[in-house]
This record gives structure tokens, sequence and C-alpha cells, in this order.
């Protein structure tokens, strides 16, 4: 099956965003991205806008915490959506959480324009970033 | 038959349907289950479908309703593992869990 370029892209992206290569990922990003954090704690919620997205990165690595990715499982997309099914760990300075996440991003003109994260383990990740 | 005999069904959340069904028959008593608390009150719009060589997601528009006049309306996503073009693994991942648990309850 032929790699849609948005998938691609995505793809890029995360590999980039797993190697501490925030702006490769935020070049991603569209000026006005939408991004939706789940759970219940303290990074929970929405942000608006590119900036205040990486803001959101900003302060997690502020409070020590580090968002890593221990496999991209797959990343399936077309025109207007892409999601990518990946391992996710989070993890401070005295513990850690596992999750399978599935990411789903809304795409325009080759841009991501929103973000939706789905976590299996919610409750884990929650106790984690406190 | 589209679901492989041997399919491991992750029905996500924490209420009394969350959890891992192993085979066909738990998969299909899991249907019947939820058939049974909602009294077939469950709709799901297709937003869109995506897949690659394994897997294929449903991004859907999911609704429950109860009853006693709960209901859950949220942005939902199924992944299924697909192998010789049988499903054989499939995760219910809710748009809104929390809402989603409490009227699963």
């Amino acid at each position: 099956m032929t790699e849609h370029p948005n998938v691609a892209a995505t793809r890029a992206a995360i590999e980039a965003f797993s190697k501490g290569d925030v702006e490769m990922m935020a070049a991603g990003l569209a000026d006005d991205a939408v991004w939706h954090i789940p759970g219940s704690n303290r990074f929970s919620g929405e942000f608006r806008g590119k900036q205040a997205v990486l803001e959101r990165f900003r302060q997690l690595g502020a409070a020590g915490l580090q968002t890593s990715i221990d496999e991209i499982h797959d990343v399936v997309g077309g025109d207007d959506h892409v999601v990518a099914l990946v391992r996710l760990r989070l993890s401070s300075a005295d513990a850690s959480a596992t999750a399978n996440a599935v990411w789903v991003m809304h795409a325009a003109d080759g841009k991501m324009l929103e973000f939706w994260g789905l976590n299996d383990n919610q409750g884990e990740i929650d106790r984690v970033i406190g | 038959m589209l679901i492989s005999p041997d399919v491991v069904w992750h029905s996500g959340g924490h209420n009394p349907l969350s959890g891992d069904y192993k085979g066909l028959d738990e998969t299909l008593g899991l249907f019947a289950r939820f058939f049974e608390i909602t009294g077939g009150d469950m709709r799901q719009e297709l937003h869109d479908v995506l897949a690659s060589d394994e897997h294929a997601v449903a991004l859907l528009k999911q609704h429950i309703g109860r009853s006693d006049g709960r209901s859950y309306d949220g942005n939902d996503v199924h992944v299924f593992h697909i192998t010789d073009g049988r499903v054989t693994e499939f995760w219910a991942h809710p748009g809104d869990e929390a809402a989603s648990d409490a009227v699963l309850a």
C-alpha cells in the first residue's frame, strides 16, 4: 500500500519528536492548531494555537516530566485524518507509566490542524503527571 | 466471517463491560450484553476510516443511551488489527472515557 503524504509527514514528525526535535514537529503544526490532551491531570485540556501547544511541551519538561515513544506501531491516514498507534511512556523523577496511545490528527493543506490523544491507561498516566 | 474465531476484543474504559474478550463466543456475548443494557439504544455514525496493511481505524460518533435517561455521545476511535482479511484484535477507545464509564456503570 502506498503511503499517503500526510502519513509520511506524520511519521517523520513523530520520529523527530521521539528524538527530542520539537522544532521539526512544530514545523508541521498549523498556526491555529488545537491540541486536546486527555485525562485528569495538570496538563489535560485544550490548547489553542501553535504557541500554546509548544508552551505546554515546555511546561511538561520544566516539571521534570518526559514523554517518550517506545514504539511507533503504525500510522494510517488519508487526506483529512491521520491516526498514529504508538506505545507511549510518561516518566517523572520517580515513576513511569506506559500506554497504548491513539493519536488522531485532523490535517489540512499538509499541516496538523487538530490533535486528540487517547490513552488506554489514562489513570496511570494521570498518577505519574499528577 | 469477517471476525476471526480467535479474535481478542478489548473493550476500553473502567466499567462493567470493560476488559478483554477472547474468541468469537465471548465477543458475541459482549455484543449481546451491550444490547441488553442499552435496550438497543446505540448508534454509530462513521466520520472516517483509515487503513494500512495491518490496521483499520474507524473514527466515529458513538451514541449510547440508557433507559434511565443517561446518555453518552462521544468521538470514539475503533482500532482493528487485520490478518488475512479478518479482524484478529480490536480496541475501542472512548473519546471521553469518564463520560462513557458513567453511562455504562
